[in-house]
Order: structure tokens, then sequence, then C-alpha cells
């Protein structure tokens, strides 16, 4: 789990996923939002685990974002803006997507899906609806984060979690959704 | 080694004694400490028949101590880890690791506190405990490696 500067990020190439991006915004320090965030994560771990080495810094990768993505003055973004930057972004081009609504599956199918998912070493980008405390679900996505998968743990935006709590994400509210990426792999031709 | 005065034996600690008792037996406990930078400190205070001689001769065993002291040949080594500078470089340290393990371990419960628990979650909590997940739930977290046991009301 790291929180860096949004300066470290000019020496960061593969180094995801960061729990937070600390910017200097009007003389006060504040992170960035969750989406960005999340897609930063998202775009450095699937290079990594592409191993694509393109000499991108993390800097250059959050600019590509936010160019993208517009961030409001609350930090929130539109989840329109966020699935068009995943449809239109070429670098996701490499991979092929699946969704999961776990909320509307059987849990026994949802896990073992997503386990064995994240146990081929395949990030999970969460759309969840983070809830205020003691207020019930009103099924508005709020939340983006990243869940994946090392060395037999999961993490979620780079922090250690067990499965129960992943298990409560995912099946809390109706629009909880994961998108699975997997690296497409290479097509034969005529042969 | 260049010798260091003897009065450094004596350098004075200015931390209270609860709260210097404490955090020498955590900067014992923690695994990536320097043991040795403490090392004289720890040694002189276990002889002392003070309640912290007692709590760190509780905390360490006598027989360690015993081993420990006999690393020490002599008093220029043990006269190192009597420096102020030294101590409080390490408890500079401790304090920034206690900040971070607190930090981190406020997150997961904020993470944990975000999202309630719902009749799906429990019913998918016990798939995830059944005996055809044991393969897979294996290859995580040791949270799943055993169901927890049930705690007491």
């Amino acid at each position: 789990m790291k929180v860096i500067t949004w300066e470290e990020l000019k020496t960061k190439t593969n180094e995801a996923p960061f729990y937070g991006v600390v910017k200097s915004r009007d003389d006060r320090n504040r992170a960035i939002g969750c989406g960005p965030l999340a897609f930063l994560n998202l775009i450095l771990m699937l290079k990594k685990r592409l191993g694509t080495i393109d000499g991108k810094t993390a800097y250059d990768v959050v600019f590509q974002i936010l160019d993208f993505i517009e961030e409001k003055q609350n930090l929130s973004i539109s989840f329109q803006d966020a699935m068009e930057f995943l449809d239109k972004n070429p670098f996701f081009n490499s991979f092929r997507i699946l969704f999961l609504n776990p909320n509307g599956m059987v849990p026994e199918v949802f896990f073992q899906i997503a386990l064995r998912r994240l146990e081929k070493g395949e990030v999970a980008l969460l759309i969840a609806e983070a809830p205020s405390r003691g207020e019930k679900a009103k099924g508005f996505a709020n939340h983006l984060a990243i869940i994946h998968s090392e060395d037999g743990d999961v993490f979620l935006d780079g922090l250690k979690i067990d499965l129960e709590t992943l298990i409560k994400i995912a099946y809390f509210s109706s629009v909880n959704s994961l998108l699975f990426f997997t690296k497409n792999s290479k097509v034969n031709h005529g042969t | 080694m260049t010798a260091l005065p003897a009065n450094l034996i004596k350098c004075d600690i200015r931390i209270r004694q609860k709260d210097q008792t404490r955090m020498i037996t955590q900067l014992l406990m923690a695994d990536e400490i320097n043991f040795e930078a403490i090392e004289g400190v720890v040694l002189q205070k276990c002889r002392n028949k003070t309640k912290m001689g007692r709590t760190l001769r509780k905390h360490l065993g006598l027989s360690r101590i015993n081993r420990k002291k006999s690393i020490y040949k002599n008093k220029e080594e043990i006269t190192m880890s009597y420096t102020q500078k030294n101590l409080n470089s390490l408890l500079d340290e401790l304090n920034h690791r206690q900040a971070m393990q607190t930090k981190e371990i406020d997150e997961l419960k904020h993470l944990k506190s975000l999202f309630q628990e719902t009749e799906k979650a429990k019913a998918a909590k016990e798939v995830a405990w059944s005996d055809d997940l044991k393969d897979i739930r294996q290859k995580f977290s040791n949270y799943f490696c055993q169901k927890p046991e049930e705690q007491e009301v």
C-alpha cells in the first residue's frame, strides 16, 4: 500500500497499485479521485502483467486519463465517461473484458469465476456503491477500485483484504460489478 | 574502533521511564528493528531492580539476556548503544512504524465499515466456507484456510 505525491509519479513506471495519489491544488494537498486512481492502477498493473515496457511513467498515464475523464469539483467522475474511456482507449484492445454482477449470480458460481480469474493473474475493476454509514443501499455506484491477487492474497487498491470483505463488497448492492481483464490470445491466420 | 568516552555509559535518556519501557519492549518485539543498537540499554535496565527491569526480564526471559550479554566482549560496543542520537533515531523509526500500522488498520476498518453485511453476503460467505471451494480457497488468503471460531457474545 503506497500513498505517493504527484511529483513522485514522474519516477514510477509499473510499481502500482498506489493506495492514494496526493496532488497539490490551490496550495492545498488533496488526493485525486477514486476513478482516475483506479484507472491509473489498472493500466499500470495490466502493463506489468503483460510485461509491456513503453517508457511511459505513471505521470504520463495519469494525464492520459485526466484528459479524457473530467474530475468534478467533488472529485467524482461520470461513469459514462469511465466506460467510454475503457471503450476508446486503444490500450484496452489487448484485453477481453468479462463483466460480472455478483449480486445477480449464484454465490458459488461467482466465487468460482472470480477466484479462478484472480488466481490466473487477472485484474478486476470494481464498480461499487460505497454507502454512507448506517444507510441502506441506494443503487447508485459511486466508487471505483481495483482488485488483484498476489501470492494467494487478495488486494483492494493495494490494501490486503480478506475474502469476507470481498464478499460484503460484491453483494452489498445490485449496482456492484466486477470487470475482469483477460489478455487477448494471439489469433492464428489461416493455419 | 575508536574508543568512546566512558561517560557515555551513564548517558541520561530523557524519556519517561514508563514510555521507555514500552518502547524498548516494542522494539525488541519488532523483527525489523536493529537489536544491537539498543542492546546496551536493555541489558543495563534489566539488571536494575526496578519495575522496568522486572518488566524487561519478564518479556525477554533471563536466559535470553545472558545469551545476548555474551555477544559483547568489551565495553566499547555496549557504550555505542547508549548514545542519545541512536536511541532517538530508533524511537523515531518506531513511532513512524506505529503510525503507518495504525493508518493501515484504520483504513481496513473504514473499508469494512463501508459495506454492511446483507443476507446475500451471508449466503455467499457460507458458500465460501463450503468444501467444494476448498482447493481454490486455500490458494488465497489465510483467512480462508479455516473457518473462524465463533466469538462469544
